[in-house]
């Protein structure tokens, strides 16, 4: 009932807005002119009334115009730009297509340079094109979108190599990571090393650092809208490569032979597997084996038709899986008894999302976007162990298996609109509903040991369906000439087994243009989240548990002031610097003693919540035009904590507290053929808990002093990378279009980045070790690419 | 030519993959301060004891210095010093003179070379074990035989918090000894309780001021009519700061052993050091 009330409500007011000021609409879709693809974040310009906005991600652009003519300019980096003239009499529609910028001088970039860019920038926002990402350095021939994003002021990586990042002082649970609106639970393959996105199948990716529109919620910290590509409804193509420990394959085109239905697939699979087996087989022998199980694959599937001009649907689905398993067997004959002894374990975890959109452009200009989607995200680990003992005349055997399992299923629906009513106003309006299936924790045991056996499935709370419904509002207006501003509201209903929670989120982000190059902004934004995800932080394992808030966990809630200037220094400099401060309620984080793969104990129990406080300085420098392109950035910052029953109550730095943090990634065009990449960190120390002191406990045993949670600081962090990338001359090619090699150095001055601290009791005397464990020190990786 | 550039393109990946490879180097913590510990338990039935050392740095390999020679003081609830206690070697601590008086407040005072340590701790009342009963044939387990029950009561002291510690023995016909009965077959001690190895503790939250009974199972064959005693109950009253040390040294213990456990810090309630100044009124009872 609220729901259709407000949507009554909202479509009133745009109907007579948009009617009061008697305007037309000109709205369409901004193309690829090569593949027919949305361009996403075009700036669409009238130069008369110097309105302007950008297309969203599926290209649809929208102006409010008054009769008379005008010129208007569509414009995005790496593209020409593109002028039309025309006569407003009447609402209209015109689709535009982009030509991909290629092999223009250094002047002619520059003159294409993206003008509006900066006038349409939005602070805590940062955008990503897949093409870019792919001529930086990579870790085992590996091109990775989230390896990029942590080289971006305010975001950091965690662990050396992890693909897990972390945002202005949140936890990685804190992240939405939207793939074509749905969101991935499942975020790194191979222990965290490499993120689940495939960056050959991405089409765009912006990341919103705290202050988000009101059109996302549900997460604290960030959220990292991936859209993938649509596929060439022109002529099938595609591209293939191989490197170090993984192939990947790309294709995409048109099914029908109009173009308008379209299709993009792309798949990736580990061989890691593959390459170790001959060793594996060659070590074995007749008393034992020895077997690994190491992989992962991910797929990416969409097609897209379009019904007509203004109606299209969209259907994509996605999965990853990997797979750590040991298998190792034992005979061993003793005094006439052969006992067969056997080991298996190892975990997997996967994800799966799968959608169906359909959008439509309304007669009265309004884009509305309807989808069904599902998300999936499952965790299992298991222990089996078996015996079987034979002599002359009986058999006896006995196995222990135990398994753990967890998943996390969203069913949502959701309507999303987009408008520009009149010229001021550019509005966003939408509701959404979210049904969360949990399985935290489940454990099976099947026991045969002796006299004993025991098959029991034990877990608390195995199944906890939970509800998120949401309604949003956004408005982008012009307030003056030099001021903008985007006010937004987004009402969050999430209701529990024994709990309704109702949340108003206001966000708010003014924009006011100092002149021609400079804008100031300032944001405010309340954003709650209902899921918790309880994440491993002692060691490197990528086990993720994902839980609701509950009546006695609460969901979790943030504060983000953020003020910043954005400007425009010439010459394709853009420069960013913004201060932030972001204060947290029901903050979680682990209970001392609490075991997160003890589901013996309830979870909720294992968990305390209270307050964090994170601020920070970003600086950020890009040069976006001529052949070195690239960026560096600087991030100064806080992130503590206060947990009443953490560390005594007392302040505590946060696991992923970094003073400072310096990044910079930079690709040179050394000519047509041959680019070179380089990128640079270097990071404070995180800090981490070890044990300082050692005394008598009262009955005399020797027990460890923590003194404080997250007592001690890593070693800095420091790494410079190289890529090199060569593409074989156009006229040696044969059947393919493009062939490249790439060629990387990952730390090239071989620079010992902690990775793990472990702490081991010495055998035999009092004390402990401590030390710390490195994993990648001058990686050096290959990499054969193809297009056709 | 082409043979050089091989070699060459070798001993690169060979130097490569060496420097890929993991690494581990040992760390060194930041100097640290070593700091008293003070152990110390009074009681209704025994004299004060009270054990100093001092703690040492984690990366330290020598064994934990044992302090012998202080001043340690005991005061009442009226600031009079009540007992002075002189160290003996066989307890290895420092021993009191008189037994300190139950729903009283204490405070020790230790003086060791220029430093002082306080901690103030009361001596709750204790409670009494009741009725400790034996039944032989209470069902029969998964095999068939026979399940015996033995069950006591006690009633918790009315007007304040109190945190049990309880631990049943069986006397062990073979071992000649008495042996610990497992009491989470006690569907309360099993909800409730916190197992430690010196038995189960639990507040009385969910039976203040009530009497209450615990009953456990006795798996068939663990009780010998021939032996000279069945059972060996021991009902201590802790008081609320050895009954929260207590719970996070089971809590220290179990996350020791895991690799996924967050870290734990023993309960402290020694001012300027570390260690507990606790106190326990005990009850025990047996049957033969």
């Amino acid at each position: 009932m609220r729901k259709s009330l407000f949507g009554v409500l909202l479509l009133t007011l745009l109907f007579f807005t948009s009617n009061i000021f008697g305007q037309y609409q000109l709205h369409g879709f901004v193309e690829k002119v090569s593949s027919s693809e949305a361009v996403i974040g075009a700036v669409v310009r009238c130069l008369e009334t110097d309105q302007n906005t950008i297309t969203n991600n599926f290209g649809f652009y929208s102006l409010a115009l008054n009769r008379g003519s005008y010129t208007i300019v569509y414009s995005s980096s790496g593209f020409y730009t593109d002028t039309l003239r025309i006569t407003m009499d009447a609402s209209q529609s015109h689709k535009v297509y982009l030509k991909e910028l290629t092999e223009l001088s250094s002047t002619q970039k520059q003159i294409e340079s993206g003008e509006g860019e900066t006038k349409q920038a939005q602070g805590n926002t940062q955008s990503l094109a897949a093409d870019k990402v792919g001529k930086l350095p990579l870790l085992l021939g590996e091109v990775d979108v989230i390896k990029t994003a942590q080289l971006l002021p305010g975001v950091k990586n965690g662990t050396e190599g992890s693909s897990g990042f972390y945002v202005r002082g949140g936890g990685r649970g804190q992240n939405l990571l939207l793939l074509d609106g749905v969101p991935v639970y499942s975020q790194n393959h191979l222990f965290g090393f490499f993120s689940v996105f495939n960056n050959e199948s991405l089409n765009d990716m912006q990341l919103y650092k705290g202050s988000f529109p009101a059109r996302f919620g549900g997460r604290l910290s960030s959220v990292l809208d991936v859209s993938l590509k649509e596929g060439n409804n022109q002529q099938v193509q595609g591209s293939a490569s191989i490197g170090p420990i993984m192939a990947r394959l790309n294709v995409d085109g048109p099914l029908s032979q109009d173009g308008r239905t379209t299709f993009a697939f792309s798949g990736r699979r580990s061989y890691i597997d593959l390459l170790l087996r001959p060793f594996i087989n060659a070590a074995n022998s007749d008393s034992g084996a020895f077997g690994l199980d190491f992989r992962f694959y991910d797929l990416n599937a969409k097609i897209n038709h379009r019904i007509n001009e203004s109606n299209r649907l969209y259907f994509s689905y996605y999965q990853s899986k990997d797979v750590f398993g040991v298998r190792s067997s034992f005979s061993d004959s003793f005094r006439g008894s052969l006992q067969d002894l056997t080991l298996e374990t190892g975990l997997q975890w996967v994800g799966n999302t799968g959608l169906a959109r359909y959008t439509r452009v309304q007669d009265n200009g309004i884009f509305a976007s309807y989808s069904a989607s599902y998300t999936r995200y499952k965790l299992n680990t298991y222990t089996n162990l078996s015996s079987v003992t034979t002599n002359d005349s009986t058999t006896t055997a006995w196995h222990f298996k135990e398994a753990f399992r967890s998943s996390l299923a969203d069913i949502n629906l959701s309507a999303d609109y987009d408008f520009k009513p009149s010229p001021h106003h550019h509005v966003r309006y939408g509701a959404s509903t979210t049904f969360h299936l949990f399985k935290p924790g489940i454990r099976d045991l099947d026991i045969q040991l002796g006299g004993r056996v025991e098959d029991t499935t034990t877990g608390t709370n195995q199944n906890l369906n939970t509800i998120e419904n949401a309604l949003y509002i956004e408005d982008i207006f012009q307030i003056n000439k030099g001021t903008k501003a985007n006010v937004g509201l987004r009402l969050m209903h999430y209701g529990t087994q024994n709990r309704q929670y109702f949340f108003p989120e206001p966000r708010l982000a003014l924009n006011e243009e100092l002149d021609s190059h400079w804008i100031l902004h300032l944001s405010y934004a309340l954003t709650n989240q209902p899921i918790h995800l309880l994440a491993n932080s002692n060691t490197g394992l990528p086990i993720d548990i994902w839980a609701p808030a509950t009546d006695v966990i609460r969901p979790q809630a943030g504060h983000q002031i953020s003020l910043g200037l954005n400007g425009d220094l010439g010459k394709g400099y853009r420069f960013t610097g913004e201060v932030y401060y972001r204060w947290l309620r029901n903050a979680i984080d682990y209970a001392p003693g609490a075991n997160f793969l003890d589901v013996q104990t309830n979870w909720q129990e294992k968990i305390l919540q209270g307050d964090g406080e994170n601020y920070g300085l970003e600086l950020f420098l890009q040069k976006g035009f001529g052949d070195l392109t690239g960026w560096a950035s600087y991030t100064f910052s806080y992130a503590t904590r206060t947990i009443d029953g953490i560390n005594n109550g007392r302040r505590y730095f946060f696991r992923y507290d970094q003073r400072h943090n310096f990044s910079t990634a930079w690709n040179y065009e050394l000519d047509e053929r041959k680019s070179l990449g380089f990128t640079g960190v270097f990071g404070t120390g995180f800090p981490i808990t070890v044990p300082v002191g050692q005394y008598n406990d009262l009955d005399g045993n020797v027990v460890f002093e923590y003194g404080s949670k997250n007592n001690f600081r890593m070693s800095n962090f420091f790494r410079l990378d190289l890529n090199f990338v060569v593409h074989r001359s156009k006229a040696k090619l044969a059947w393919a279009k493009d062939v490249w090699y790439n060629f990387s150095i990952y730390n090239v001055t071989a620079y010992a980045n902690p990775f793990l601290y472990q702490i081991q009791q010495r055998d035999g005397s009092n004390g402990v070790v401590v030390s710390k464990l490195t994993l990648f020190r001058f990686v050096p990786s290959f990499s054969y690419n193809i297009a056709f | 030519m082409n043979s050089i550039k091989y070699r060459l393109v070798g001993i690169i990946a060979v130097f490569a993959l060496i420097h890929s490879c993991t690494q581990i180097e040992d760390v060194v913590l930041p100097p640290y301060k070593p700091q008293i510990v003070v152990n110390g338990l009074i009681s209704d039935q025994e004299l004060t004891l009270v054990k100093l050392s001092q703690s040492i740095s984690s990366l330290d390999t020598n064994v934990i210095p044992i302090i012998t020679r202080a001043s340690v003081q005991l005061y009442d609830e009226s600031g009079a010093l009540f007992d002075n206690l002189s160290y003996n070697g066989f307890d290895g601590g420092f021993v009191g003179t008189k037994t300190v008086q139950t729903g009283q407040r204490y405070r020790l005072r230790v003086n060791y070379e220029s430093k002082e340590l306080n901690a103030t701790t009361e001596l709750t009342s204790g409670a009494f074990i009741r009725n400790i009963l034996y039944n032989d044939s209470t069902g029969l387990d998964t095999a068939g035989f026979n399940l015996g029950e033995v069950s006591f009561s006690f009633s918790d002291i009315q007007g304040q918090d109190n945190f049990y510690r309880v631990n049943v023995f069986y006397y062990d016909i073979v071992r000649q000894s008495f042996e610990v009965l497992d009491l989470r077959t006690d569907e309360f001690i099993n909800a409730r309780a916190t197992r430690t190895d010196d038995g189960y503790i639990f507040s009385d939250e969910t039976f203040r001021g009530d009497e209450i009974t615990i009953r456990a199972e006795v798996p068939f064959g663990f009780v010998d009519n021939s032996a000279p005693f069945k059972f060996f109950v021991k009902l201590e009253a802790l008081n609320r700061d050895l009954s929260l040390y207590e719970q996070s040294r089971e809590l220290y213990r179990q996350s020791r052993e895991s690799l996924f456990s967050e870290p734990v810090d023993l309960y402290s309630n020694i001012q300027g050091g570390l260690g507990i100044f606790g106190g326990a009124s005990l009850d025990q009872d047996t049957l033969f």
